[in-house]
């Protein structure tokens, strides 16, 4: 082929990788920046993640032919990215955790449903902080949506049948410490509230 | 509330939380900001290329001018920097003047450099001394003519002559004021 050829065929293959990423960008964006929040829990640095995860993939654009499963390839770059992000931010242990719950939950008493959601939903954040590291990676891939053990699985190198052994383990420790909350904060507010009624 | 109840209780709650920790919508335009910024990394990327080959033929461009200047100026060299032995000390006839021009002691290598050399009063006789510069083309041409006719020279000489004459009146003479 002469130099003429080359430069029209490669110019071709670089404007059809440029559609198909921008199609995947179009398809997946919003999955890796769940992905990259699940980590990170704040939403400037997910959308950072997210754009490092599709810089990454525009440096292997060439090989996006070769890939079989983009979202799951995807997934996994997003997460690698967002576990990096999260080394720079200190580990808590899950009692330390659970000490900082009680404060969230004493004080939501008595406020809005959205300040009690909200509260909640920082309580869940910290105590699965808390987590011991390869428990609570398995919680947190497994709280965003159209991941299934198996894309977990691939994701973190493991067996499936780990991922579902983890995932039990961190569900009864999460569920053992909500249940030692809700007794101490009885026992702290001196309130008695009847769940019958 | 017995211990069961409270077990289910914490379940729904987890199950609850669990399904709401990720379900997150990003700001709106996501797709469009990380399109943006790819593309413009890939415009950073083609013009780096572009620079980075312009770079690198500018760079060649001024080495190769360098080694060219760089061979010009060595050309004459060669003659520049002879090495020769000087002779075992002889009993030096001509030594008339001063003590510089005494003869290096034996066996001595003497790097000498033509300008130098010249400078230096009247010594030994010596191999080679300082390299025979070629002959202009005005000169060449001027010892053509004198072969192919010897009274051009003379007459161009006497011309000469005449002139320098001239020339010497004309200063001798007091200019008008």
């Amino acid at each position: 082929m002469d130099c003429a050829g080359q430069v029209v065929l490669e110019r071709h293959i670089a404007s059809a990788d440029t559609v198909e990423l921008e199609r995947i960008v179009r398809e997946h964006a919003r999955f890796v920046y769940r992905v990259a929040y699940s980590v990170l829990r704040n939403h400037h640095d997910a959308e950072d993640a997210t754009q490092e995860t599709f810089v990454r993939v525009l440096k292997h654009a060439h090989e996006l032919a070769q890939v079989r499963e983009v979202k799951l390839w995807l997934a996994r770059i997003a997460w690698r990215i967002a576990v990096d992000y999260r080394r720079k931010v200190p580990e808590q242990s899950l009692d330390e955790a659970a000490e900082a719950g009680i404060e969230l939950a004493q004080s939501a008493s008595g406020a809005e449903q959205s300040v009690i959601t909200e509260n909640l939903m920082a309580l869940m954040e910290r105590m699965i902080a808390g987590l011991p590291r390869e428990l609570r990676d398995v919680v947190t891939l497994s709280t965003v949506d159209e991941l299934p053990g198996a894309a977990i699985a691939e994701i973190l190198q493991i067996p499936e049948a780990s991922v579902r052994t983890r995932l039990f383990r961190a569900r009864q420790m999460l569920k053992e410490k909500l249940l030692a909350l809700e007794s101490q904060t009885r026992r702290k507010t001196g309130l008695e509230v009847n769940h019958g009624r | 509330m017995d211990a069961e109840e409270r077990e289910r209780r914490a379940e729904e709650t987890l199950d609850a939380m669990l399904a709401r920790y990720s379900s997150v919508q990003p700001r709106a335009g996501l797709e469009q900001r990380i399109l943006a910024n790819l593309e413009a990394r890939q415009r950073a990327q083609i013009s780096f290329w572009r620079w980075g080959w312009a770079v690198a033929a500018a760079v060649l461009v001024i080495s190769a001018g360098l080694l060219w200047v760089a061979r010009h100026r060595a050309q004459p060299a060669p003659a520049s920097m002879q090495v020769h032995r000087v002779p075992p000390p002889a009993p030096a006839p001509a030594q008339t003047n001063t003590a510089r021009a005494l003869p290096a002691p034996s066996g001595r290598i003497i790097r000498e450099r033509p300008g130098r050399v010249a400078a230096s009063g009247p010594g030994p006789r010596r191999n080679v001394f300082p390299s025979p510069v070629p002959l202009t083309s005005q000169e060449i041409a001027a010892i053509r003519l004198a072969k192919r006719d010897p009274n051009v020279v003379q007459t161009i000489v006497q011309v000469q002559e005449l002139e320098r004459q001239r020339v010497e009146r004309l200063v001798q003479e007091p200019g008008p004021r």
